[in-house]
């Protein structure tokens, strides 16, 4: 489905790229903040060649991934304890439930005060959207456990953390990963607001300064390489995705 | 060979007065009357009842899976709280009992996972030893989706004999699979069933299976169940599936249950 579209998919691009050209080359828009789209691609190359990228999408880049990583580790942990533990999902369900619905920029000026403006507040913010979709997730997944692989563990006298790595877990994988998978998302959109609101660089710091700036090629061409380095990140995700779960398609396929 | 297995006599579980009810007050459902039934150690005994009579529901708890509302079920003189240690439950939905993402080795493994201080290399070996005995040798690295459903059912098995068990409760383990599969995993659980030594409680409601397979069989009646009536049976071993079903002692014992069964006077 997917591949018979893409054709298509990919000639409206290119179509409404066209147009962009036009649109400045023809004059039908005049104005200082449209360049056209020869400008702007050749901003992408230059800033390739000098290496301004590497060092606009570099620190972007790291804090995005320390932020995805710290998020999804917290979030399969708790969401996986809480799902096993009617003594953890007493404890933390009532404050999860509370800061699950925040909307996390309203949480970056609080933030500031305590943590600063540097890497410890952006990959905090990172890591707090992150955390829930993949906690909701992990807590999803274990509950559906089949309840004839339950008995099979109690038939079996199987002890409580071996069911949690060689049944619970797997389980509760695709979820795991299709709240991962949301959250990568997300990482990249919190990466960008939180250096918009703060901070001294990456490709948020850069847009808005490009904005101030009145350059507006160099910011098309940041956003244009932001929504290309979205999309690689989630082709390579749909690649390991199903790699990791050659069993959990199979199944799907049989039913 | 003896016609029954009468070297161990001992009782090995013992069912008394095992009750099951559902619900409550007016809605509640009388699953299990009052099932009595001792099960000697290392025969082979079938519960045979009409859909409905709750012997599932006997299995389980015998397996521990289940708590009766009364009665109890003691296994060597010790009650049954929760699934003991020797006994081990075969499910009838082997599809759904297997893991789908280990791979055969690995899910007749899994079985082996509560004994402690198992040497992985050893573990490995012994489950080639199953895998053997069930017929799947080299079969270890498939996945259970890449396998028949009567494949299925012999890992199932052979993860159930990695547990080492003295007791096989078998739950109506060949209602899915064609006749013919049927067939030989009959002969392949007597077998194993022979030379493993366990005890094997098996619950179906095909009167020629019971037949087949036991050396008593045990008849549930309808809903409120309670062991209507306990057949010896009196045919000889090695069972062959063509031989044993020529005797006339299968035919006459096949026919009594039937009548018995569907409420008929003998």
């Amino acid at each position: 489905m997917w591949r018979s579209t893409a054709w298509t998919g990919w000639a409206l691009v290119v179509g409404l790229c066209v147009l962009w050209q036009l649109s400045v080359v023809l004059g039908w828009v005049q104005s200082e903040n449209w360049p056209p789209l020869s400008a702007v691609l050749a901003k992408i190359w230059e800033g390739f060649v000098s290496g301004e990228w590497l060092s606009v999408f570099g620190p972007s880049i790291v804090r995005m991934l320390s932020g995805y990583a710290l998020g999804c580790a917290l979030g399969v942990m708790l969401g996986m304890l809480v799902a096993n533990s009617r003594w953890a999902k007493r404890l933390l369900g009532t404050s999860i439930a509370l800061l699950r619905p925040l909307p996390v920029p309203a949480i970056i000026p609080p933030l500031i005060l305590l943590l600063g403006v540097d890497d410890a507040l952006k990959i905090t913010v990172i890591a707090f959207g992150v955390f829930f979709p993949v906690f909701m997730s992990a807590y999803a997944g274990v509950l559906a456990v089949d309840p004839v692989h339950k008995q099979v563990l109690r038939t079996f006298r199987i002890p409580g953390w071996i069911a949690l790595f060689k049944v619970k877990l797997p389980t509760a994988l695709p979820y795991i990963f299709s709240g991962m998978r949301i959250s990568l998302s997300l990482a990249l959109v919190l990466t960008v607001i939180a250096e918009m609101t703060a901070g001294n660089d990456g490709v948020g710091y850069y847009i808005v300064s490009m904005q101030y700036a009145m350059r507006a090629a160099d910011m098309y061409a940041a956003v244009i390489l932001l929504s290309l380095l979205g999309y690689v990140l989630n082709r390579l995700f749909v690649v390991l995705e199903s790699r990791w779960l050659r069993w959990s398609r199979q199944l799907e396929e049989r039913k | 060979m003896n016609a029954v297995n009468t070297s161990a006599s001992q009782t090995i579980l013992s069912l008394q007065s095992l009750s099951m009810r559902y619900g409550n007050g007016q809605d509640a459902v009388q699953a299990v009357g009052d099932v009595t039934l001792d099960v000697r150690e290392g025969e082979f005994l079938t519960i045979v009842g009409p859909s409905g009579c709750g012997k599932s529901t006997v299995l389980q708890m015998i397996a521990g899976l289940m708590q009766g509302t009364s009665g109890q079920v003691t296994l060597r003189g010790r009650p049954v709280q929760a699934p003991p240690e020797g006994l081990v439950y075969l499910f009838q939905q082997y599809s759904r009992s297997l893991f789908p993402w280990m791979n055969v080795r690995d899910n007749v493994m899994f079985g082996m996972g509560g004994q402690p201080g198992v040497d992985r290399r050893q573990a490995m070996q012994s489950c080639e030893e199953y895998l053997t005995l069930v017929g799947l040798e080299g079969m270890g690295d498939r996945f259970p989706w890449q396998l028949s459903g009567g494949m299925q059912q012999r890992v199932a098995i052979a993860r159930a004999l990695a547990a080492s068990p003295q007791v096989l409760l078998l739950d109506e383990p060949f209602s899915a699979v064609d006749a013919l599969t049927r067939a030989v995993l009959h002969d392949l659980v007597l077998d194993v069933w022979q030379k493993r030594g366990l005890t094997v409680v098996l619950v179906t409601h095909d009167v020629d299976e019971a037949v087949y397979l036991s050396d008593r069989i045990a008849l549930l009646g309808p809903r409120p169940s309670r062991v209507a009536h306990v057949y010896d049976n009196p045919l000889p071993r090695p069972r062959d599936p063509v031989a044993t079903r020529a005797c006339p002692e299968f035919s006459r014992l096949r026919g009594e249950l039937l009548a018995h069964l569907l409420g008929r006077q003998p």
